[in-house]
């Protein structure tokens, strides 16, 4: 990958992943889940990226860590959809933000990876009611990418 | 589903585990929620175009 990326574990089903963001805020476990689901006949994953509050024992994607990492956490994330789209090459995964805010976080880490996804994945943003190839500097609503 | 082994990993996958130690977060609320809503989504706007991406 372009950035530098944390070193992710992986379930032997490829649906969990889980790593650890380090900074001055700590370490924070990161959860990344593929959810199997279906829609108009064709069968997609969506995309789900939080952090694991071990108090709560839950996942929370509202929590702002600030832990000063953020391209790190993008480029290990895009690793992910990666490792995963390579062991589903024909589905698609989906993929949007809790907030606007987050949904433009994917944005920009589809952007500053697009050197190693480009070659490897379709890449789909949804803006004026209609999905088009990824470009850069465009804000999209939601993301699909499907393995070339 | 079309899936590849674990033999078949490119450089982009390096720098991975796996491991029996990571849990199924299948049912936690959040990606349950989250899944449903990109369903909605989809119901509603569809897919890309087949053009856009069939070879």
């Amino acid at each position: 990958m372009t950035e530098e990326r944390y070193e992710f574990s992986v379930r032997d089903d490829f649906l969990d992943y889980e790593f650890y963001s380090e900074g001055p805020k700590g370490i924070v476990k990161k959860i990344v889940q593929f959810t199997p689901k279906h829609s108009l006949g064709t069968t997609y994953f969506n995309l789900g990226l939080g952090d694991r509050n071990e108090n709560k024992k839950r996942i929370d994607d509202r929590i702002v860590t600030n832990n000063m990492d953020r391209d790190k956490i993008l480029a290990t994330v895009a690793a992910t959809v990666l490792f995963f789209t390579e062991r589903f090459p024909d589905m698609f995964v989906y993929a949007k933000g809790s907030m606007a805010a987050r949904t433009r976080l994917y944005q920009m880490g589809i952007a500053t990876n697009w050197e190693e996804i480009a070659p490897v994945l379709h890449v789909f943003g949804f803006t004026k009611n209609t999905w088009q190839p990824f470009r850069k500097n465009i804000n999209y609503e939601a993301f699909l990418v499907l393995r070339k | 589903m079309k899936q590849k082994n674990k033999k078949n990993l490119t450089k982009i996958s390096t720098g991975f585990k796996m491991s029996s130690k990571v849990q199924s977060h299948a049912n936690d609320p959040f990606f349950v929620k989250k899944a449903k809503e990109s369903k909605e989504f989809l119901d509603k706007h569809g897919f890309p175009d087949p053009s856009l991406y069939k070879k």
